[in-house]
């Protein structure tokens, strides 16, 4: 981080990559903690000149307008797909994350996530996973929690109406496309620092030509759950914790080739 | 000596790609353009240029917004139903005004409809998905037209800023005529610099490419941009072809595969001694409306030939004003009532002597 | 022999602030908690009330979603 003056140095400020700009999202939105990780995994890499952003649809593309960094907007779930066009219009030499939500990346993107990963893409995505749909006004998502109450499950989500929650940072592990998945929270200190190794390990893979990166950051919606800030981060620790598990799914250096037919 | 070699509609266009420096091909098999993609699979790696297979038309529309984002030239290839996959893709490249070529080779529909020829998707493809926008459609109606269309789309798309539709059909993709393969010359075109490379290559000043001119800036000054974009094309870019007008009593109007079938069908009705022209749009969007109408002051049967259930008709229709009697040969008039049926010249000229 | 701890500076962007209270609920030496001022969109904003006991863990930063907050350590 710079230092602002000589007679004290700065600990934790504004990444140079965010914009002195008012966050769009609401009061206790955890995006704008996931917003300034990326921010800051982007100035210690070095890449602010040579990374593209691509945004899906939904409120955690907010970063998009105060990320300051090359951004392109993709139709709702196909910024993996509009990545892919990006990375490759730029002869593999740009480094391309994309950040999608709920519906972006678990609902209609789902087929584009794994295509990438399947086409060998490398790309890095982080995956704002709040249990629902904010932007929209709070309906049910494909990460909804068993017995939810949203707009479209007004008695709670159930097997039989609404279905059951998708474990995507688990799924990708399985791909082998994928090089790095990993789920993380930003509920405390230790879980930010966590959350940002991550993500930085995730660039990294893709910098080095590795594979593809996934990172899945857990947060509380305040207003999907019509709660102050405070006890949306309650329920969180106590739900969100629950049904998804922290922690690294898939760290390898390498993309598995299990067989290989020999061409002569 | 330029080289001249005998290939089928959609290699031409595959051809037309590589002299264009088009460097950038995403696109999803489909029967009857399967021959373009495959092409492109073949050549693009030898010429170092990229080949990608994406898994629907919805990921190559995007790929295609994406790295036309960048500035390359882009394009990808499809037909009629997963065209209508495309739409929203298009309709995002539309708002973000992003030039790159996609290319319909039409085969029968509604839904799945037939694996073979047909010009029913000429009203999506001049009128659009949601929102309005306006996109260049051309129409070749050879092989050579084809390879040099290409060419021209890639052209009109950097100068406008504007996504190009390549209007083809089963018909013309998969017949082979021989084509003089050569490099068209155009004008110079401005740099790109609203394209995304990375801030660094704008002194580290960001460049944001969205699709929401509605949310992010002035809703009226993109749409003030566009209808001056659509005007300036509407007025500088209209193509079309005549055929023996000047005495005609009966005009066919027609595009693509059925125009060389209503060319044959004209010589022949010449051949019995009736007075019949051709008009062949090129350009489907911008519309010849102005030359159609003006033709309309001396000749008062216009005679629609196109392999669908009427779709060019109207805007014949609208161009002419009600100066003249319109009809049509369409897919009824096929010569087997089957997704291979076609629209022979002996019907047409059976129309013709049946227009009264 | 105590060593002389140097001091650290939190400053608050009030106009930034949402009234979330992440930071203060962070703060693991409860050294902000949520004023009875407002900013002028009527968010209530942290104050920091306790210079002596801060460790300088940028936690407050850190957790805020606006970045309303800043931690600086004299040099």
């Amino acid at each position: 981080m710079e230092e602002k003056d000589s007679s004290r140095r700065l600990i934790a400020g504004r990444p140079k990559s965010l914009m002195q700009a008012k966050s769009p999202l609401c009061s206790g939105c955890q995006h704008g903690i996931v917003g300034r990780i990326i921010s800051e995994v982007i100035d210690e890499l070095g890449i602010m000149g040579n990374v593209v952003g691509i945004g899906g649809v939904g409120c955690h593309a907010m970063s998009m307008f105060v990320m300051n960094v090359d951004f392109v907007q993709a139709l709702h779930g196909r910024a993996p797909a509009v990545g892919t066009g990006v990375k490759r219009g730029l002869n593999e030499e740009a480094v391309v994350f994309t950040i999608q939500g709920d519906g972006d990346l678990a609902a209609i993107g789902i087929g584009d996530l794994i295509n990438a990963t399947v086409r060998g893409e490398k790309l890095t995505t982080v995956f704002f996973n709040n249990a629902g749909y904010g932007t929209t006004g709070g309906q049910l998502a494909p990460t909804t929690l068993i017995g939810q109450v949203t707009t479209t499950t007004p008695n709670g989500r159930r097997p039989e109406a609404g279905g059951f929650p998708i474990h995507v940072a688990e799924l990708m592990a399985g791909l082998p496309g994928v090089v790095y998945s990993a789920r993380c929270a930003v509920n405390t200190l230790a879980q930010f620092k966590r959350t940002k190794k991550a993500i930085k390990t995730a660039f990294q893979k893709q910098i080095d030509g590795i594979g593809y990166g996934f990172v899945e950051v857990l947060s509380a919606c305040p207003p999907l759950l019509n709660m102050r800030p405070t006890k949306a981060r309650e329920w969180f620790e106590k739900h969100m914790l629950a049904e998804y598990p922290l922690g690294e799914f898939k760290n390898v250096n390498e993309r598995e080739i299990k067989y290989q037919i020999e061409n002569n | 000596m330029v080289e001249k070699i005998l290939i089928s509609g959609n290699e031409a266009i595959g051809y037309g790609a590589i002299y264009a420096d088009c460097t950038h091909y995403f696109g999803y098999p489909i029967t009857p353009q399967n021959e373009l993609i495959e092409f492109m699979a073949r050549e693009f790696p030898k010429l170092g240029r990229t080949f990608v297979q994406a898994e629907s038309e919805f990921a190559s529309i995007s790929m295609v917004c994406g790295a036309a984002a960048t500035g390359v030239r882009a394009m990808t290839s499809t037909a009629s139903t997963a065209f209508s996959l495309m739409q929203e893709g298009i309709s995002g490249i539309a708002s973000m005004e992003l030039p790159c070529l996609i290319v319909n080779v039409q085969r029968g529909g509604p839904g799945a409809g037939s694996t073979q020829h047909s010009q029913m998707d000429y009203l999506i493809a001049t009128r659009g998905a949601h929102g309005g926008y306006k996109n260049i459609v051309l129409a070749p109606f050879s092989v050579q037209e084809a390879f040099e269309l290409t060419q021209l789309a890639f052209y009109l798309a950097d100068k406008y800023r504007i996504h190009i539709i390549l209007l083809s059909d089963g018909i013309m993709g998969q017949m082979y005529e021989s084509v003089e393969l050569k490099k068209l010359g155009f004008p110079p075109l401005p740099e790109k610099n609203w394209a995304v490379k990375g801030s660094a290559a704008h002194n580290y000043v960001r460049t944001f490419v969205h699709n929401s001119p509605g949310i992010i800036g002035s809703y009226y000054d993109y749409m003030k941009r566009s209808d001056e974009k659509y005007t300036k094309i509407k007025e500088n870019e209209v193509r079309y072809e005549t055929y023996e007008i000047e005495d005609a009593e009966i005009v066919l109007v027609s595009y693509g595969s059925t125009a060389r079938v209503s060319l044959r069908a004209m010589y022949l009705a010449r051949d019995e001694g009736i007075r019949v022209g051709l008009f062949r749009p090129i350009t489907l969007w911008p519309f010849p409306r102005e030359a159609i109408n003006k033709i309309a002051d001396n000749t008062k049967k216009f005679l629609v030939v196109e392999d669908c259930m009427g779709q060019m008709i109207e805007d014949v229709e609208l161009a002419v004003v009600g100066k003249a009697r319109i009809g049509l040969v369409g897919s009824m008039d096929r010569n087997l009532p089957t997704g291979s049926g076609m629209i022979l010249s002996r019907k047409v000229l059976e129309k013709i002597k049946d227009f009264n | 022999m105590e060593k002389k701890k140097k001091a650290i500076e939190v400053e608050i962007n009030k106009e930034f602030c949402k009234g979330c209270s992440f930071c203060a609920d962070s703060c693991p030496k409860e050294c902000l908690i949520m004023g009875e001022e407002i900013n002028s969109v009527g968010y209530n904003f942290p104050v920091f009330i306790n210079q002596e006991d801060c460790t300088g863990c940028g936690a407050c930063s850190f957790l805020c979603p606006d970045i309303a907050i800043e931690v600086y350590q004299v040099v």
